[in-house]
């Protein structure tokens, strides 16, 4: 009757040497395709602050490839170690082939000549390098006082992901009506990406989910802060990840191991990508397989797919809309039938009836009350108070994308708005539980199409230079 | 001056996230352990003791399970990936897991649901077989 390797490690957060590597390497890997990948796909771009958002891209490609694979040999009876171990290997040399072939070693790139920061852009640099500093520190303390994360991390996500890493004897278990409570048809990025590091390691120990936590929030301040420099120069992009790490709430959710904090990084890419759409397809198409990867994360992103495609149609262009469409068709079909075959019927939202979400849509103080909940949750965000004295210091003027930004954003409030008039959940409750994380969600975006509207200072800065 | 404004807003703008930041970082050290692990500590013994995989059956006297009935939540992820699910329900299970808080006589609350008694972890937690 002794436990298998599924127990061994179940209550430390530490693997043995051995298990760490492999499970470092499973993760290391998925980054790796995801990079190669996306550098494959826009071989020309140069430059320190372009390739550095490839990365942040890269990453959430080879995340949410990882994630997708390993549901899917699960659901198909190919789980254990070695078949991922092996679609991933073959997936790694698909990549490093393409990439070999697409960036030949005449056109890699080569690094721009060093430019000089301005007294500004390095008291900036310093004040945003302290705050790395700080959130990594609380990011430790915070994981060694509760490794299992917040929860909804033990209660969903990670319960989920040790079933699913558990195989065929139990990876139905995490779309099981046993946990109705518990959200079984929710999205499965964070969860599956976290079992095939396990499964990999034959281990499930709690650092898996720590180090993916710990991932998903430095990659949302590396896309936000090299995605910025990119598109307009030092001195916003360093700005807009100070202001990023000082809201606090952010940091705290990235060490709860919610999957508000992906879903928030896809966001974000997302809307990076849609701004260098308008000249350049391949970005539309990107952003497509950003957005319906946020849609494999939470059920939020497929609202956002929706509204990215109604927000380029609009704002941006018709070609770019159907490359966006396009890129997001796989993912979203995937979803669909997750959703439909996988786990059906589970959403509470849908059992509800026509006729109670009519009435509710028919309820006037519904309306009223979510409106004064997000009038007070937004007055208690402090950390807005700071953005009127970066736009004194840097400009505020947004251009035609940082407005179809405004516009995405604006969007999945309204979005977020109606899904809680019709919610199947006691409202307050509801709001006070949620809304603080949806706003979050939208953070990373959010700073991004603040500071995409400061006049491009793009190579140089022009305070204190 | 227009400059000088604009760098003073800079600093002002800097020193505020700064301040944010160190204020998160205090906040940090004052974090408390949650349920989670006290679950995973309360039935580490009888988790080495039963197999690895498969359905549960659980019980306990526990007011929050008695009411839904369903294992709490950080019980369920002690478990996993091992199915909890709760007896006599659901259970098809060999194994049960008894779960009291107020320590009755195990052997008798397994023999009214048809259980025997298989061992006892100490701090309510009971094995039982079907």
């Amino acid at each position: 009757m002794a436990c298998t390797w599924c127990g061994i490690s179940a209550t430390g957060w530490s693997f043995t040497g051995g298990e760490f590597v492999i499970a470092i390497a499973s993760l290391a890997a998925a980054l790796a395709i995801g990079f190669l990948l996306v550098r494959a796909w826009m071989p020309e771009l140069q430059g320190a602050s372009a390739i550095l958002f490839l990365a942040g891209c890269g990453a959430a490609l080879g995340l949410g490839i990882d994630s997708l694979s390993f549901f899917a040999l699960t659901v198909a009876g190919a789980a254990g170690a070695w078949w991922p171990g092996l679609a991933q290997a073959l997936l790694l040399a698909a990549a490093l082939w393409l990439y070999r072939k697409r960036v030949p070693h005449a056109r890699r790139p080569t690094p721009p000549p060093q430019r000089r920061f301005s007294p500004a852009a390095s008291m900036t640099a310093i004040v945003l390098g302290a705050e790395l500093v700080l959130m990594l520190v609380s990011f430790i303390s915070i994981s060694h006082v509760n490794p299992h994360g917040a929860w909804d991390a033990w209660s969903i996500w990670n319960l989920r992901a040790r079933y699913l890493a558990g195989g065929l004897a139990s990876w139905r278990y995490a779309v099981s009506k046993h946990i109705i409570l518990q959200h079984p048809d929710y999205p499965l990025l964070t969860s599956s990406l976290i079992a095939h590091a396990w499964s990999s390691a034959h281990s499930i120990a709690a650092s898996v989910p720590i180090a993916v936590a710990l991932l998903f929030t430095l990659a949302t301040v590396l896309a936000l802060v090299a995605g910025l420099v990119w598109s307009r120069g030092v001195l916003p992009g360093l700005c807009a990840g100070a202001m990023l790490l000082a809201v606090t709430g952010w940091l705290k959710l990235g060490t709860s191991q919610y999957a508000d904090i992906p879903l928030g990084f896809y966001f974000l890419v997302t809307i990076a990508l849609l701004c260098a759409a308008r000249n350049d397809a391949r970005f539309a198409l990107l952003a497509g397989v950003m957005a319906s990867l946020s849609a494999w994360t939470k059920d939020e992103g497929l609202m956002f797919t929706g509204a990215c495609v109604v927000v380029t149609m609009v704002l941006i262009g018709a070609k770019p809309a159907r490359m966006v469409l396009a890129g997001a068709l796989p993912v979203i079909v995937f979803l669909v039938w997750f959703k439909l075959r996988i786990a059906p019927g589970l959403d509470p939202m849908w059992h509800q009836g026509a006729g109670v979400m009519l009435a509710k849509l028919f309820t006037g103080g519904r309306y009223a009350a979510i409106a004064a909940q997000l009038v007070k949750h937004t007055a208690a965000i402090r950390e807005l108070l700071i953005l009127p004295l970066f736009a004194l210091a840097l400009g505020f003027k947004p251009d035609r994308a940082a407005l179809a930004c405004f516009a995405l954003i604006g969007l999945m409030l309204i979005g977020f708005f109606g899904v809680y008039v019709v919610s199947p959940y006691p409202l307050e409750w509801y709001l006070d539980s949620s809304l603080d994380r949806l706003y979050l969600q939208l953070t990373p975006a959010f700073l991004f199409a603040w500071f995409r509207a400061s006049p491009g200072t793009r190579g140089s800065d022009t305070i204190g230079s | 001056m227009k400059q000088r404004l604009r760098a003073a807003a800079l600093a002002l703008a800097l020193a505020l996230c700064f301040g944010l930041s160190l204020r998160s970082w205090r906040q940090a050290n004052l974090e408390t352990p949650n349920e989670a692990l006290g679950g995973l500590s309360r039935f580490a013994g009888i988790i080495r003791a039963i197999p690895g995989n498969g359905i549960i059956g659980y019980f306990s006297d526990r007011g929050e399970a008695m009411v839904l009935p369903t294992p709490p939540f950080s019980v369920r992820y002690a478990f996993a990936p091992r199915m909890l699910v709760w007896y006599p329900d659901l259970s098809v299970s060999t194994w049960v897991v008894g779960d009291f808080i107020r320590h009755p006589d195990y052997l008798r609350a397994g023999e009214q649901l048809g259980l025997h008694l298989v061992r006892d972890f100490g701090d309510g937690v009971v094995l039982y077989r079907r």
